[in-house]
Parts: structure tokens; C-alpha cells; sequence
């Protein structure tokens, strides 16, 4: 079964084509990667996936609901969640405030019982707070909890904002660079934690340039270049393609042929 | 009509001092981001000094004049060097620093009125009041000399902008300042001589200002000041052209409205004009809006 | 170690209602009418600094106008009970509204702005409001000002001096600190935390950013409006000098000095920045000089940082007791 499915996403910035008529779909359960080389248009797409851009044109269906058009607050709700290329993690708030900020939308508080303190309120803060402990153990950040999440290794702000974003309880994840600047040992332990992702039935999209990781752990692959779709497939088929190689020529390249052979 | 046209012409002649002030303003935004409210104390401080030099010691006008731009100028180059620099080094919530230029403008402010005392004085000017008639309105030589003054030197400041080493370091500070400290351009000079300008040019207009209205007193550096701000923003902050358009249209509205309506409301009028301009148009008259970086 | 926790936590307790203690009783002692004055004037300020502390210091949404609906709150509260003989306790809650709804007015427009459009808008706002005030004599006698306003009436008994008054205001700002430290402490403070330090991100989360921003800029509003009709029924004469914009600057440097986000901070710099520039009073050439410079040196050592000096408080603590057990 399709959990999302974007048919001829297209969109421009002024006279700038970033991307055109770019479809894919995502099984329910799978990790599927969108990879291409820098200036692709991976981000783009991603940032009409999560509302923060509106296409020109083009549907996002999210288990069948229409999702175009939807503010960018408002995608969380339908159960799609994200983490940002740069880390976007709340740089004055606590690790663990940062958690519950992702189960915010799943809170029934209203400003009433938020300025009277009321039975709903502690019921509702007890239990993020339980959830959001629960998380944090997942990660082995439950005694950094009081910290101030700038004061994390920046391995660990990466695995906490996924953790925030899994807060939310999505149908689906999106990724965004999880590996950028990340050393080899954490890139391998990040990939670990998002195949363990997966096998609790997380759907997550990924975008990503290390594909080292994109190949480990993908179960399919799209390939943007230049705002179109170049290329899709499972993992070593895609390795084969001569025009993804092209595009990811010189050392890119010879980076996917090196990932292939380990592979092998 | 003949009216309107002198109106007009007053309009003009406050509007072009109101530009040069809100340039200094929107270069000192462009570069840091920060509301600088010293610069409406340095308009008075340049006021004051030209006063000093003149009424006072004596000197003739023109070294008077560029003594007194000059020490305004050393006067905000001081201010950023001793206390926003520190303050930027640190990592503090972005207030700190608006709040520092408050309490800094409250130092010299009291400085000033511990010497000199808080009455209104007579100020020195240019050419008697003699004054030329064109289109049945009457402009004032030193309105004229006001006029001509400030476009010559908003002209020279563009070209200095655009096309001087100094320039283009000022230009990509305020695009991207840890960029341009990593190309190895020493963005701490950079804002430095940016507040030196900003407070020569805002001296230069207090000066002007308080010629063509011959007095002075300490509280002109904070009305003005209130209003250039109105002034740059309402044109599109952090944009030269931006602030020249605003202190034009934010002086003329004013006299405008003093002729038309009444006096008591020329103050409000500026900030109606630009409450209702940036409701419509929040970047401002000439800015550019920004798309969100995510 | 976490019994220790607790235990502290008790005793912080213990130490708060104490400290609320020695407040009520303090109207009680037998201190000169001036000092009570003094302390009515700082506990007013406490309230406005605390509701911009919502705005400015939470939510990490400048505004330069506060001083404006603290304006509007009084000469709402003043004119009901001059020209229509309302009971103040009407015109506080009037006056609440009042300010709440121009609070709306100018949430609405200038929240979509952010930085310097936002401080100068606010300014604006609050500009015209006084210039309006100050010419608008028909109904405010413009620089004449409203005289003869009544104090509040309580079991039939007013409250007439000082220190009777200080009891009210103190209620009234244990109740806004209350309100505002329970709001901070739920979903929604933590919302508004959570926009300060990145909007985007904010958004990505399924915060309604926008909507945030305004409900906290009227919630702010209102509270400034309460204050204002305090401040007038106190005083028994308003004029539009109480409101002009230095006043904005002095509530946001007590919101900057007690630390952004932190209500107790706010209370302690309203006191300080009152009482201060009345200890200074007999050198009153030299009072606003000194103001400035303490700005200034507040802002350049960073004491506007609480939980550093905790910090170093606590190390000092630990080092002298580690020497007492050597």
C-alpha cells in the first residue's frame, strides 16, 4: 500500500525551473532515498513536501489526502515529520524541552488550562513528559536531560532531533541530510538507528549525499538532477545506471562505484 | 497653490536632512542588525559641538563644521568600539545591544546637560534669512544650500558604497558577516568606520537642521531620532535609496499636514504614514522581502 | 541525590512564601508614606515589566511601545470614572479590554514583521497613541490631564493611603505572576520558547506561529492595561507625560536586565530600576547620568544573566564547603 504519492511536483523561482514534474511514491514501512548531486533540487522538493514551499503544480497525497495547499504548521498533524539539513534544534531550551516541543501537536491543552493549571494540564504534561523521557532513554540522552541541547556533540543533536520529530508519532519521516557533517563512526551509528527506525514500521524518505548510508539502508532510490527525475530503482540497480553515474561525475562517481563494491 | 509650493519646498528641505540622518541609520542596520539609538544623540551632539565652536569659541564656520563632524564621527566610532564590540563577542540575546545604545544615548544626553544646561539656544546660521522667489514660493538660501548639501553628499556616499574597497566591505558585512571575516576582512574596522559615518552624517544634519530652525536644545536628538527610524524603515531598511525616499516623504507629509491640518498633528502624521505603509507593504517602499531560509 | 533534589526544591518553596509573607506584612509596618509610594510605583512597574516579559522576553518578540497600552488602560479606567462615576473595579476590567483590543489592532498587522519592523511599529503605535492623548482634548484635556480620580472602594472602606494601596497592587501582581508563570509553564509558554529560538523549526513542529505570537501580545497587552488603571486610580491625575516612549525603554531594559523568560528577574530589575533613580534623588543632576551608566555596565558584564551568577553562586558554595570539610 502507497503511503504517499507525488505526482508531477513542479516548481519555479522566478525564471529558475528547481524542480519539474518530479514523481515518486513511498510504501508504507520502506526507507526510501531521494539522492542527486549538490544544487539537484532534493532540498526543494523536500520543503514542498513538508509545506514550506507551495508548488506550481503537482499533487502530495498522504494516505490518500489531497496535502497541497496545506500550511507548513498544519502538515505535522496529518503525520508527516521532518529535521532540517543545518540542525534546527531549540538553542536556548533543555534536551528534554526540546523533545516535548514534538509532541505538541499531540497535547490537549488549551490556554485555559495552561493559565489555571488545571487537571488536564498535568494529566496531559505527565504524560509527555513520561513519552518524552521514553524517548530520550531510546537515545541514551536521559541523563543529559536537564542540559542545554547546544552543550550535545553534534552526532547526538542530529539523533535528538529525529528524536523530536518521532515525538509527533508520524506516519511518515523526513530526513534531510541526516550524515551531513557527521564522522564516519557516527554516520554508522546513525544509519544503524534508522534501520532499527524502520524495523519499528517508521516510513521514512531520506535525503542524502553520503551514499554510503543511502545504499546500506535504502529499500529504493530516486535520483534528481537539474530538477528531474534521472533515475529510480533498488539500490544496485540504480549504482548501475550509467546516467546516474554521469551526473555524479569525477569523484562523486567514483564514490558510488567505491560504495558499490563495499557493497558487494 | 502658491501655498502648496511652499510647503512643498519646506517639506523638501526637512525631508532631505531626514535622509541624510536615516542613511546613517540604515548603513549601521544593514551591517548589525541593530536599532542604534545613539544616532539621534550624535544629530544632537553634532549640533551642539558646531554651536560650541562657533557661539562660543569663536572659530569661523567651515573648521568649525568638520571639527564638529569629525568629533561626532570619533564620538561613534567610540561608542562602537567600547561598548556594542564587547558586547557583540559574547553570544547575548539580540536586545542587549539596543538596550547598550539606549542607556549610552542616556550617558550623553546627561553629559551634555550637566554643562551646558537644558535651555533653548539661539544657533548660528548661513545668509541673514535672505531668501530667492521661485514659482511664487520663497526658498531661503539656506534651504537651497541644505538641499544642494545633502544630495552632493548622499551622491558621494553611493559612489563610496558602491565603488570603494570600504564600500564593498560594508556591502558584504552586512550580507554575510562571518563569510566576510573568513575572506580576511577585518569586520570590526568595517563596522567601526560604519558607525564613524553614521555619526558625521547624522552630525552633518544637525547641524543643517538647527540653522535653518536657529536653535537648539538637548531634546532634538530624540524626536529626530524617533523619526529618521520612521524614516528608514518606512522606505525599506538596510536600503540607501530606501531611506533617502523615506526622510523625503516623512518631511513632507509633516509640513503638509502642519499646513493643511494643524500643527499639533504633524508629529502624529509621520507615523501614520508609515503604520499604514507597512500594513500594506511590510518591507517597506523599496525593500526587497526576503524569502525564508529553511 | 535526588532526595537532595527534593529537598531543595522544599526549601525554595519554603523561601518563596516567606519572602511573599514579609511582602504582606511589610503595608502593615509603620514606614513613611514616601517609601510605600515608592514601592506602589515599583510593584506597578513589576506588572508591566512581567506582561512584556511574555512578549519580549519569551516569545522573543521585540516591542518599543509597551508604555502604550499602560496609556490606554489609564485613561480608559480614568474617563469611566470621571465622566460616568463607574466603580474602579468596572474600569480595571474595562480597561483590560480596552487594551486587550488594541493590543489585537496592532498584533494583527505588525506580528507578521519581525526585528526592527516590529520595534518600530510598535514605537510608532505607541507615539500616536500619546500624541492623540496629548491632542485630543476634547475628551483626555490633552496637557491638562484628567484630575480627580477616584480610588477604588473595598467593603465599603476606600483605599486611600499608600500602603493600603500596595496591598491591592501586591494582589494583583502575585495574581499576574501566577497567571504568567503557569502560562510559561505549559504547552503554550513552551510553544512561545520554542519560536524565540527558531520559527522555522517552530512551524515544522505543528506550532501555529502566527496565532502564538498574537495571543501573547494581547495576553501582554491586557495586563499592561490592569496596570495602567491601577497606576491612574493611584495617582488621582493622569497626564500623557507618564506615557512617552522612554518609558517603553525603561519597562524593556527591566525585561532585558531580570533575564528574557524570567518573571522573578522582571520583579527584582522593576525594583531595582525604581528604586535606584529615587535613592539618587538628592543628586537629581547626576540621577539619569548614573541611570545610564548602570544600563550600560549591566548590559557589558552580562548580570543580566541569573542562572550564570546561580551557577557561580553554587561553585562558590561548594568550594567553601569542600575547604570546610578539608
Amino acid at each position: 500500500m502507497e503511503l504517499l504519492e507525488v505526482t508531477d511536483l513542479s516548481i519555479s523561482f522566478g525564471g529558475l525551473k528547481a524542480v519539474q514534474n518530479v514523481s515518486f511514491h513511498v510504501p508504507k514501512g520502506r526507507i526510501v532515498s531521494v539522492i542527486g548531486p549538490n544544487g539537484a533540487g532534493k532540498t526543494t522538493i523536500f520543503n514542498m513536501l513538508t509545506g514550506f514551499y507551495t508548488p506550481d503544480a503537482g499533487s502530495i497525497r498522504l494516505d490518500g489526502v489531497e496535502m497541497t495547499g496545506k500550511k507548513a504548521h498544519e502538515f505535522i498533524q496529518y503525520g508527516i515529520a521532518r529535521t532540517f539539513q543545518n540542525i534546527r534544534l531549540y538553542g536556548q531550551l533543555t534536551v528534554l524541552e526540546n523533545v516535548l516541543i514534538g509532541y505538541q501537536c499531540r497535547m490537549k491543552q488549551s490556554l485555559w488550562d495552561g493559565i489555571f493549571h488545571t487537571k488536564q494540564l498535568r494529566k496531559t504534561e505527565a504524560e509527555a513528559l513520561t513519552k518524552a523521557r521514553k524517548a530520550l532513554d531510546e537515545i541514551h540522552l536521559l541523563s543529559y536531560e536537564k542540559e542545554q541541547c547546544t552543550n550535545l556533540p553534534y552526532g547526538k543533536q542530529k539523533v535528538l532531533e529525529i528524536a523530536r520529530a518521532l515525538m509527533s508519532e508520524p506516519k511518515l519521516l523526513f530526513l534531510d541530510e541526516p550524515a551531513a557533517g557527521l564522522n564516519p563512526q557516527e554516520t554508522q551509528e546513525l544509519s544503524g538507528y534508522i534501520s532499527k527506525l524502520a524495523g519499528k514500521g517508521f516510513t521514512i524518505v531520506l535525503i542524502e549525499h553520503d551514499l554510503r548510508l543511502v545504499m546500506g539502508i535504502s529499500d529504493y532510490v530516486y535520483v534528481i538532477d537539474h530538477g528531474i527525475k534521472i533515475a529510480e530503482g533498488i539500490p544496485s540497480q540504480v549504482q548501475q545506471n550509467p546516467e546516474v553515474i554521469a551526473a555524479y561525475i569525477g569523484k562523486g562517481g567514483e564514490r558510488l562505484h567505491a560504495a558499490g563494491n563495499q557493497q558487494a | 497653490m502658491e501655498f502648496f509650493m511652499q510647503q512643498l519646498i519646506n517639506g523638501i528641505a526637512l525631508g532631505s536632512l531626514y535622509a541624510l540622518t536615516a542613511i546613517g541609520y540604515s548603513l549601521v542596520y544593514a551591517v548589525l542588525e541593530l536599532i542604534n539609538f545613539t544616532h539621534g544623540t550624535m544629530y544632537m551632539v553634532g549640533a551642539y559641538l558646531f554651536y560650541i565652536f562657533v557661539s562660543l569659541c569663536g572659530f569661523p564656520f567651515v573648521p568649525a563644521f568638520l571639527l564638529s563632524i569629525f568629533l561626532t564621527g570619533c564620538l561613534g566610532y567610540m561608542v562602537e568600539r567600547y561598548t556594542l564590540r564587547p558586547l557583540r563577542k559574547k553570544n547575548l540575546p539580540k536586545f542587549t545591544a539596543l538596550i547598550c545604545t539606549i542607556g549610552v544615548s542616556i550617558v550623553i544626553q546627561n553629559v551634555m546637560l550637566l554643562f551646558l544646561g537644558s535651555e533653548t539656544r539661539q544657533y548660528p546660521t548661513l545668509f541673514d534669512g535672505k531668501y530667492i522667489t521661485v514659482a511664487s514660493a520663497n526658498i531661503s538660501y539656506i534651504q537651497l544650500f541644505v538641499i544642494v548639501m545633502s544630495v552632493l553628499l548622499m551622491a558621494a556616499l553611493t559612489l563610496f558604497i558602491r565603488n570603494s574597497r570600504m564600500g564593498m566591505a560594508m556591502r558584504a558585512t552586512a550580507q554575510n558577516a562571518q563569510a566576510t571575516e573568513l575572506m580576511g576582512i577585518p569586520v570590526d574596522r568595517v563596522v567601526g568606520l560604519t558607525f564613524f559615518f553614521g555619526a558625521v552624517l547624522a552630525a552633518v544634519s544637525g547641524i543643517f537642521a538647527c540653522m535653518i530652525f536657529r536653535s537648539v536644545n538637548l531634546s532634538i536628538g530624540a524626536v529626530t531620532g524617533n523619526k529618521t527610524f520612521a524614516a528608514t524603515v518606512l522606505g525599506g531598511i538596510g536600503e540607501l535609496s530606501g531611506a533617502v525616499l523615506g526622510g523625503l516623504l516623512i518631511g513632507i507629509v509633516e509640513t503638509m499636514t502642519a499646513g493643511y491640518i494643524s500643527s499639533s498633528m504633524r508629529d502624529i502624521a509621520a507615523f501614520v504614514v508609515l503604520v499604514a505603509v507597512l500594513i500594506c507593504r511590510p518591507c517597506g517602499l523599496l525593500g526587497k522581502p526576503v524569502r525564508k531560509k529553511v | 541525590m535526588k532526595n537532595k533534589n527534593v529537598l531543595t526544591k522544599k526549601y525554595h518553596t519554603i523561601f518563596l512564601w516567606c519572602i511573599l509573607a514579609a511582602l504582606f506584612i511589610f503595608p502593615a509596618l509603620d514606614f513613611s508614606q514616601y517609601v510605600y509610594r515608592i514601592c506602589v510605583i515599583s510593584v506597578l512597574y513589576a506588572i508591566l515589566a512581567m506582561s512584556l516579559n511574555l512578549i519580549s522576553g519569551v516569545a522573543g518578540q521585540i516591542s518599543l511601545g509597551h508604555i502604550a497600552y499602560y496609556g490606554i488602560g489609564a485613561y480608559t479606567s480614568a474617563l469611566l470614572c470621571v465622566n460616568f462615576g463607574v466603580s474602579v473595579w468596572v474600569g480595571i476590567l474595562v480597561a483590560f479590554l480596552v487594551s486587550m483590543i488594541f493590543g489585537l489592532l496592532i498584533a494583527l498587522p505588525t506580528l507578521k514583521l519581525s526585528g526592527g519592523y516590529l520595534a518600530i511599529l510598535t514605537m510608532s503605535f505607541a507615539e500616536i497613541i500619546r500624541l492623540i492623548l496629548l491632542n485630543w482634548t476634547s475628551v483626555t484635556r490633552g496637557p491638562m490631564g484628567i484630575l480627580n480620580i477616584p480610588k477604588p472602594q473595598l467593603f465599603g472602606y476606600r483605599i486611600r493611603s499608600s500602603s493600603a494601596y500596595l496591598w491591592l497592587v501586591l494582589v494583583i501582581a502575585v495574581l499576574v505572576y501566577v497567571v504568567l508563570h503557569n502560562l510559561i509553564h505549559s504547552r503554550f509558554g513552551r510553544n512561545l520558547k520554542a519560536i524565540r529560538d527558531d520559527e522555522i523549526s517552530s512551524e515544522a513542529m505543528g506550532i501555529h506561529v502566527y496565532r502564538h505570537k498574537v495571543i501573547a501580545f494581547v495576553i501582554s497587552t491586557g495586563i499592561a492595561g490592569v496596570a495602567g488603571a491601577l497606576y491612574a486610580s493611584y495617582m488621582e491625575f493622569i497626564d500623557p507625560t507618564s506615557f512617552i516612549s522612554d518609558e517603553s525603554t525603561v519597562i524593556l531594559s527591566m525585561v532585558v536586565l531580570g533575564g528574557m523568560g524570567n518573571m522573578k528577574g522582571s520583579i527584582l530589575a522593576a525594583f531595582l530600576l525604581t528604586v535606584l533613580p529615587e535613592a539618587l534623588r538628592s543628586f537629581s543632576n547626576y540621577r539619569m547620568l548614573v541611570y545610564g551608566v548602570v544600563l550600560v555596565v549591566m548590559m557589558m558584564l552580562k548580570i543580566t544573566d541569573w542562572s550564570a551568577l546561580k551557577r557561580a553562586f553554587k561553585a562558590a558554595v561548594t568550594l567553601k564547603k569542600e575547604r570546610g570539610d578539608e
